[in-house]
C-alpha cells in the first residue's frame, strides 16, 4: 500500500483509473477492472479494436457514464466525476468523436457556448470574440472567431472543438478518434497542433486504432481488448506488429491478397449525374463513370463531396434528378429501390443502424428483409419460418455472426456483428451490382477483414460489379481494383491501376490541390 | 460437452420485467381503486369484495362481462394491426362508428337476403364505412404529409357530428320516440348462442376471438405482418430494403377497417334492435389501451378485453348494490395507462439484473474458459 502511496504523490502522475468495471443497462460489460495511468505533459494512446471499450473508459472519466466499481485519482485525490461540467470544472476536456458545434453559430459564439460571457444580462459577443483571439494565439491555433461553423472544413472545425476545451482551462485533454474524419493532410497538421500542447505541459489521451499514428505520435500507449487491458507500454519499446498482437490478441495481417480483376461487360453505367439538394446546394455536377462486372471500383472523397448523394441516387433512396444511371442497359429513373433491388443490385448504406438493420428485430427479420417475398421463405403471402430459420442458421455461420441463435435481436449485437448481418443479407443474393458504403467503418478487425474478403469473394465468385465507397483509404487502395476521387461534386482523379497509389497521393486529389486533365478522367468511361 | 448452465439472455430479462411491469400497473391500479372505495363507500369491505369478484358470482352476470368483452376484441385487434406498423391512427374510434351507421342501412332493410346473407351484406357495408374513416387519415398522411395523428383526432370530431346528424335525420325511424333506425331484421341478427336469465349472448364473442386469431396470424404469419413490423420498428430500413411503406400503411389501415366493420356490425346486429348511437362510444379508445396492454398481439388482446369487460361489469353491479358510482372502472382504466405509460418504472431493479447476470455470464465464462484450459 504504500509503494501505491508513495507512486500517487509522484508528481508526475496527473490521473489515475483504478478498476473501472463499467456494465451498460442491456447488460454489455464495457471496461471490465480497468486501470489507467496518465503523466504531466504526455501524449497516452488508449488503442483497441471498436468496441474494445475505449470510449466508454473515456466518458466514465468525462463524467458522461458513471463506473459501477472503481475509483478516480486526480492529482492523488479521490475524485466522483458526477457530470461533464464537473469534468471540465477538475480540468478534464473531451474532444468527441462527432462534433458538437452548432452549424449556424460562429466560432466565437460555439467557442463559449455553456460559459457564455455576459454583460448585464445581455450575451457579450465581443467578450466571446476577444476570448477566442485570446486563446487562438495563446495556443498557436489561429481560427477566425467570426467565421461560420457551417462554411469550414472538418480539420478547422476539429480545431474549434480543441480550442474550445482549451478555453475552459483542462489540463487533461481526450480526443476520440481524432483522425478519423481527417485526410493525411489535416492529421499532420493535428499532429503538428498536438505535440505543440504536449510542450505547453498538457497531457493528451489519444484514442485510436490506427498503430500507425499512435507509433508516430504518443509517447506511452494502454492497451484494450473486450473491456480490458491487454499491455501497457512505452511506445519505444513496442513495435507496430506488438500492438496489434495486444490489440487483436493474435497476429494480423489486413493486406487481402487478391487475383488481378478480370472486368467483363459494363453493369453500371453512370452519365453527367447531377444533384441538387434542397438548399441549393449542388453535391453532383456531371458525373460520369462505369462499373464492369468483375471489378471493385473504389471511390475515395473527403465526406460532404457529393458520394453519398452518389449511392443514394443509384441505390434509388433519392430520386434521379438529371442525367442517366443505367444496370446492364437499363435505366434506374423513377424506379423505387424495390425494383433497383430486383435488378439484382445489393447495397450496404453508410448508415448501418438507420438503413441497414432493425435494432429491434431478430437477425432472422433483418436477413430476410430482401427475400422474404420469394420461394421458399413464403408462398402465397404466407412466411415459411422454418425455410427462413435454416436459411438464418447458414449465414451466420457463413458470416461468422456472434448470437444467441437467429432469433436473437440485432440490438444485442456488437457493431461488427450487425455488418455482418447487413452483409450477409446483401451479399448472398448473387448481385449483379453491390454498391457498398463505408462497409467496414467503426467495426472490430475480425469483422472488417471478413467483410474485405467477402467483397472480393463475390468479384471472383459471382463476377459482381462492385462499387465501394470508403474513407479508410488503405481499404480503398487494398480492395479496389480502381479508383476515382471524388471532389466538390466532380471526379477530381481516375487510377486505373492503384501501383504506387498511396493515401497522401489520393489525399491531395482529395483536397482538391491536385485534379487530373479530362482525359485522363475519361478513360472511367468504358464504352 | 459443455457442462449446461443456466443461461439467461437479456432479452429474456427485459421481457420477463415487461410482463412484471404490467402486472404491477393492474394491481397499483387495483389499490388506488379499492382507496377510493374505501374513502368513500359506506361498506368498504364488502363493496372491494362485489368489486373483485361480482361477475363470476352469478351466470348472467358472466353473461353480462362477455357481451361487455365482444366489441373490444375488435377494436383491440384493428389497433394491434395499426399500431404494429406504427401508425397512430386515432380514427379506430370513429371507424366504428361510421361502420355501425352504414352496417345499419342495409340491416334495416326489410327481407334483404335471408339470414346469414343478410347479416354478411351488412357487415361488408359496414367494412365500407369504416375504411373511408380509417383511409381518410393514412391518405393525408402519405399524400399531404399530414400529421396522422393530429388529422384522425380532429375527424373523430367530424365523423361523430356526421353520425348525430344520420342518427337524428335521414336514418331515424319517423314517429319513432328516440333518435334511432328503424327495427333491425331478423334475418340480420347474429344467433344468440346463450340465453341466461335475460342475458342474451350473442355470437359476436366468438367471432372477435377468431378475428383475434387471424389478426396474430396476419402480424406473424404472414408477408404483409412481417413488413408491418418492419415498418413499424425501422421505416427507413423497411425502404431501404424495398418495402413499400406506403402500401403497407394503406392495407394496414383496410384490415384494420375490416376487423372494425364486422365489430361494429356484430355489435349492433347482435346485442341492439335498432341503431341506436348518436355518437361514438369509446371502443376505439378501449382498444387502443388493450392494444398497448396486449404489446400489439391480438391474442393477447383476448385477456385484455376480458379485463376491462370484467372491471366494467364489476362497476356495473356496484352501482347498483352500493353508492360506489360506475366511473370507478374508468378510474381503474386510466390508472392503468399511465403504469403501462411508465416506462421507468421498476427501470432500477430491472438494470440491476441485467448488470448482475451479465456479471454472473462473464464469471462462467471465464471458468468454462479455465476449465478448457484445465
Amino acid at each position: 500500500m504504500t509503494n501505491e502511496e508513495n507512486r500517487n504523490l509522484n508528481n508526475d502522475v496527473i490521473l489515475k483509473m483504478e478498476n473501472i468495471t463499467k456494465i451498460y443497462s442491456n447488460g454489455f460489460i464495457a471496461n471490465k477492472g480497468i486501470n489507467l495511468e496518465l503523466r504531466r505533459g504526455e501524449i497516452h494512446g488508449l488503442v483497441g479494436e471498436n468496441g474494445a471499450g475505449k470510449t466508454t473508459l473515456m466518458k466514465v472519466l468525462f463524467g458522461h457514464e458513471s463506473p459501477e466499481e472503481g475509483r478516480i485519482l486526480y492529482e492523488g485525490k479521490e475524485v466522483q466525476i458526477t457530470d461533464p461540467t464537473h469534468a471540465l470544472e477538475l480540468g478534464i476536456g473531451m474532444v468527441h468523436q462527432h462534433f458538437m458545434l452548432v452549424d449556424d453559430l460562429s466560432v466565437a459564439e460555439n467557442m463559449v457556448l455553456g460559459a457564455e460571457p455576459v454583460k448585464g444580462i445581455v450575451f457579450d459577443k465581443k467578450k466571446a470574440i476577444e476570448l477566442t483571439k485570446e486563446t487562438a494565439a495563446k495556443f498557436n491555433l489561429p481560427v477566425d472567431p467570426n467565421a461560420l461553423i457551417k462554411d469550414l472544413s472538418v480539420g478547422y472545425r476539429q480545431r474549434v472543438e480543441i480550442l474550445k476545451v482549451l478555453l475552459r482551462g483542462v489540463k487533461i485533454l481526450i480526443l476520440d478518434e481524432p483522425t478519423a474524419v481527417l485526410t493525411p493532410q489535416e492529421t499532420e497538421e493535428l499532429f503538428v497542433q498536438l505535440i505543440n500542447l504536449k510542450k505547453q505541459g498538457f497531457t493528451i489521451v489519444f484514442i485510436s486504432h490506427k498503430l500507425q499514428e499512435v507509433k508516430q505520435i504518443c509517447d506511452r500507449i494502454t492497451v484494450l481488448r473486450l473491456g480490458e487491458v491487454t499491455g501497457q507500454a512505452n511506445i519505444e519499446d513496442v513495435e507496430i506488429e506488438d500492438i496489434s498482437r495486444m490489440m487483436v490478441g493474435r497476429d494480423v495481417d489486413l493486406e487481402i491478397g487478391k487475383d488481378p480483376a478480370k472486368p467483363g461487360k459494363t453493369v453500371l453505367s453512370v452519365r453527367n449525374l447531377e444533384h441538387v439538394d434542397k438548399y441549393g446546394v449542388k453535391n453532383l455536377n456531371g458525373v460520369s463513370f462505369d462499373v464492369r462486372e468483375g471489378e471493385i471500383l473504389g471511390v475515395a472523397g473527403v465526406e460532404g463531396n457529393g458520394q453519398s448523394e452518389l449511392s443514394d441516387t443509384i441505390c434509388g433512396l433519392i430520386s434521379l434528378q438529371k442525367g442517366e444511371v443505367t444496370i446492364d442497359g437499363k435505366s434506374i429513373a423513377n424506379k423505387g429501390i424495390d425494383k433497383i433491388r430486383a435488378m439484382d443490385v445489393s447495397m450496404m448504406h453508410e448508415d448501418r443502424t438507420i438503413y441497414g438493420a432493425s435494432r429491434n428485430q431478430s437477425i432472422e427479420e433483418n436477413v430476410m428483409a430482401d427475400r422474404y417475398f420469394n420461394e421458399p421463405y413464403s408462398r402465397r403471402g404466407i412466411l415459411n419460418h422454418k425455410e427462413i430459420t435454416e436459411k438464418t442458421k447458414e449465414l451466420i455461420k457463413d458470416f461468422v455472426v456472434k448470437c444467441d441463435g437467429p432469433d436473437a435481436l440485432v440490438k444485442t449485437l456488437s457493431g461488427g456483428n450487425v455488418q455482418k448481418v447487413v452483409a450477409a443479407r446483401e451479399f448472398s443474393s448473387t448481385p449483379r451490382l453491390l454498391v457498398a458504403s463505408h462497409p467496414t467503418r467503426g467495426i472490430d478487425v475480425g469483422a472488417t477483414d471478413l467483410i474485405r474478403r467477402k467483397i472480393v469473394n463475390l468479384r471472383d465468385k459471382e463476377n459482381s460489379a462492385v462499387l465501394l465507397f470508403s474513407a479508410d483509404l488503405n481499404e480503398l487502395i487494398n480492395v479496389s481494383d480502381s479508383i476515382i476521387v471524388m471532389y466538390d461534386g466532380q471526379i477530381a482523379a481516375y487510377f486505373r491501376d492503384l501501383k504506387g497509389v498511396t493515401p497522401s497521393v489520393l489525399g491531395e486529389y482529395m483536397l482538391g490541390v491536385k485534379r487530373m486533365s479530362d482525359e485522363e478522367i475519361a478513360q472511367v468511361i468504358y464504352n | 460437452m459443455k457442462k449446461k448452465e443456466k443461461y439467461i439472455s437479456t432479452t429474456q430479462i427485459e421481457k420477463r420485467f415487461s410482463l412484471i411491469r404490467t402486472a404491477l400497473a393492474i394491481v397499483i391500479s387495483l389499490l388506488f381503486c379499492f382507496l377510493l372505495i374505501f374513502i368513500s363507500s359506506k361498506q368498504p369491505f364488502q363493496d372491494i369484495v362485489t368489486f373483485m369478484i361480482a361477475p363470476l358470482t352469478s351466470p348472467s352476470r358472466f353473461c353480462l362481462m362477455l357481451l361487455k368483452m365482444s366489441p373490444l376484441l375488435f377494436t383491440s385487434v384493428a389497433v394491434c394491426i395499426l399500431f404494429s406498423a406504427n401508425t397512430a391512427n386515432l380514427a379506430v374510434e370513429t371507424a366504428f362508428y361510421a361502420a355501425a351507421l352504414s352496417s345499419s342501412v342495409i340491416s334495416v332493410i326489410e327481407g334483404f337476403a335471408p339470414a346469414p346473407l343478410h347479416f354478411i351484406a351488412a357487415a361488408i357495408a359496414g367494412c365500407l364505412g369504416s375504411i373511408i374513416v380509417l383511409l381518410i387519415p393514412a391518405v393525408l398522411e402519405l399524400k399531404f404529409n399530414a400529421n396522422i395523428v393530429v388529422s384522425s383526432l380532429m375527424l373523430n370530431y367530424i365523423i361523430n357530428l356526421l353520425g348525430n346528424y344520420l342518427i337524428c335525420g335521414p336514418l331515424k325511424e319517423p314517429g319513432f320516440s328516440k333518435e334511432a333506425t328503424k327495427l333491425i331484421q331478423e334475418s340480420a341478427k347474429l344467433p344468440i348462442i346463450a340465453n341466461v336469465s335475460g342475458q342474451k349472448l350473442h355470437l359476436g364473442i366468438i367471432i372477435g376471438i377468431i378475428c383475434c386469431v387471424v389478426g396474430w396470424f396476419i402480424i406473424y404469419k404472414t408477408n404483409f405482418g412481417y413488413e408491418a413490423r418492419t415498418v413499424g420498428q425501422n421505416p427507413n430500413f423497411a425502404k431501404f430494403s424495398g418495402i413499400n411503406v406506403g402500401k403497407v400503411i394503406v392495407i394496414g389501415s383496410l384490415i384494420a377497417a375490416i376487423f372494425c366493420g364486422i365489430g361494429a356490425t356484430s355489435e349492433i346486429n347482435g346485442y341492439y334492435r335498432r341503431m341506436e348511437w348518436e355518437g361514438s362510444i369509446g371502443y376505439g379508445w378501449d382498444g387502443i389501451m388493450i392494444a398497448i396492454l396486449a404489446n400489439n398481439n391480438p391474442l393477447f388482446c383476448i385477456p385484455g378485453a376480458a379485463f376491462l369487460a370484467y372491471i366494467r361489469t364489476s362497476a356495473d353491479i356496484l352501482n347498483m348494490t352500493s353508492n360506489i358510482p360506475i366511473e370507478i372502472a374508468n378510474v381503474v382504466q386510466q390508472v392503468v395507462i399511465i403504469m403501462i405509460a411508465a416506462k421507468g418504472l421498476l427501470s432500477k431493479p430491472e438494470k440491476k439484473a441485467i448488470i448482475a447476470n451479465a456479471k454472473k455470464q462473464a464469471e462462467l465464462k471465464e471458468k468454462e474458459l479455465a476449465e478448457n484450459n484445465g
